[in-house]
């Protein structure tokens, strides 16, 4: 019985390791450049406005519930629409309408956000317009 | 062609070594910005004609294809719905389809080409030489073609929100952990993301491209196409939505796990998710190199993408199946013999054993059938990964992207 049950575990544990070991092999191998730009390339700090921490399941759906229906607003454009460069005008237009300070992170909660840093390369474009 | 030389009226054409405009007649070097195509006033408002209106005819080889007329000698260029420079094949000049970039269609932002062809076929051989599963035929590819083409993109301000509720696992005691539940609602800012414009090309392969590097972004000169193909956009905001969706969603995720992570919590996971993106509508317009090299292998076409910018290369290929099972069944057949001994030993131990050395046993062949199942199905995930990167690097769709382009 022991014998048994040592050989189906052995024999699972050998093959699992070689398709473990050989995939890996294989992607290091046969897969190039299977990535794409992270988190930090385009990103600013994430920034949490809520938080709850090693609640209950009746607790944490409770907060889903209320943060997870926000309504978010956002820009009224056709979904069909081919995708377009804004007018001087239109541009002009949002620029008003526009809360002030924009893209800059808002502490609502208590929970220290901080000011969204602006990589280099974005001021430097930001001078064509 | 786009911009003559001033000392010999020769068409001039962008090398990406010199990051300057080149002579090939007479050497002459040009900064982009200096000069300007006496051609771009007179054709702004020259269109590519629809083929089959042209020729009358509803003949599918007509289907998506323009006719324009080459600036040099006239010939007649056979362009695609999206192609906005291209090569004459009757006088090998450069050719740019102005009305397609003039005024707001004008893309803001291009990302010279930095890597020169050589450069591109030589770092692909390069990564390529590295696979020990990789075809000795493929290692020593003969480059069918190789293009350089301008990828449109939308460069785009993005704010993601989503509240996340997450479950994982407290240790209380030693031998107790507890579920616990955690709740992050936040958003992530995007600033200039950038969004494959192209719907010819597909998003899983573009996205591979990345990083470019945007320090490298000048203001658009449509002398930096000359000697390049290159694409308009042709996305709806839905396509755009989308791919901002589940890439914010992926880096949220990320942080909110990490952030979860970071106070000793095992096996976090999310469990629900209520995503939400707001895409600033004014998104600026740019163009990305890649160059795309294909060549045949077992009668298919495969397609090797090389970022113009970084010279990052992508792409999957098939693999030495007879190498790959040797490889697999040789650690196979070693580790389960030398297991067997442990296993055995540790079985042995376990069940000839009292009360608290039997549920041990248990705990234990808890635990290895646990790693059994994790090992096989990492490795599968692995390998059908691979698979689906290789039908990518043969994708029909991607190929005629490059290959149907005239000279």
């Amino acid at each position: 019985m022991v014998d048994f049950f040592a050989g189906l575990l052995a024999l699972g544990f050998g093959f699992g390791l070689a398709s473990w070991i050989c995939s890996k092999a294989l992607d290091r191998s046969n897969n190039i450049g299977d990535s794409h730009g992270d988190c930090k390339t385009y990103s600013f700090e994430t920034t949490f406005t809520q938080k709850c921490s090693g609640v209950s399941r009746s607790d944490g759906m409770a907060f889903f519930d209320i943060y997870a229906s926000k309504k978010i607003i956002s820009d009224d454009v056709d979904d069909k629409a081919q995708v377009r460069r804004l007018t001087q005008e239109e541009r002009k237009q949002k620029a008003r309408q526009a809360p002030r300070g924009a893209y800059v992170s808002r502490n609502t909660d208590g929970y220290t956000a901080g000011k969204d840093k602006i990589p280099e390369w974005v001021k430097r474009t930001d001078k064509y317009f | 062609m786009a911009t003559l030389c001033k000392n010999c009226s020769h068409a001039l054409v962008f090398n990406p070594r010199l990051q300057m405009l080149e002579c090939s007649s007479c050497g002459s070097t040009f900064k982009p910005e200096e000069i300007e195509s006496e051609a771009k006033p007179y054709r702004e408002d020259m269109k590519a004609e629809d083929a089959s209106e042209v020729y009358n005819s509803k003949e599918e080889k007509f289907m998506d294809c323009y006719v324009y007329s080459c600036s040099e000698c006239g010939g007649e260029i056979i362009v695609n719905g999206t192609e906005a420079s291209t090569t004459c094949i009757y006088c090998g000049n450069p050719n740019v389809v102005f009305s397609r970039i003039a005024k707001m269609r004008e893309p803001e932002f291009i990302m010279p080409f930095r890597i020169t062809r050589e450069s591109a076929v030589e770092l692909a051989r390069k990564a390529i030489s590295r696979g020990a599963f990789v075809p000795r035929k493929i290692k020593n590819f003969s480059v069918d073609c190789c293009r350089g083409i301008y990828l449109p993109y939308w460069l785009v301000n993005v704010k993601y929100y989503d509240t996340v509720l997450i479950e994982g696992r407290v240790k209380e005691s030693r031998d107790k952990s507890v579920t616990k539940y955690y709740g992050r609602t936040g958003y992530i800012a995007l600033r200039r993301f950038p969004v494959d414009a192209s719907t010819a090309l597909s998003d899983d392969s573009s996205s591979k491209l990345e990083p470019f590097d945007m320090k490298h972004l000048k203001a658009f000169d449509e002398d930096y196409l000359s000697g390049f193909y290159s694409n308009v956009s042709d996305v709806t905001y839905e396509d755009v939505k989308k791919v901002v969706l589940a890439r914010g969603m992926e880096y949220y995720s990320e942080a909110v796990l990490n952030d979860v992570g970071s106070a000793d919590v095992q096996a976090a996971h999310i469990l629900r998710s209520s995503p939400r993106v707001e895409v600033d509508s004014d998104m600026k317009y740019a163009m990305l190199p890649a160059w795309f090299i294909s060549f045949d292998y077992a009668g298919r076409h495969h397609t090797i993408l090389v970022n113009g910018d970084t010279g990052k290369v992508v792409c999957a290929l098939p693999w030495r199946k007879w190498l790959f099972f040797l490889m697999f069944f040789s650690i196979a057949a070693v580790a389960t013999v030398l297991s067997s001994f442990v296993f055995k030993f540790l079985l042995l131990g376990f069940f000839a054993g009292d009360g608290d050395a039997s549920k041990g046993g248990f705990m234990f062949l808890f635990f290895a059938v646990g790693s059994i199942i994790g090992l096989f199905s990492t490795g599968i995930r692995k390998i059908i990964r691979v698979i689906q990167n290789v039908n990518l690097t043969q994708d029909k769709a991607m190929f005629n992207f490059m290959k149907k382009r005239q000279g």
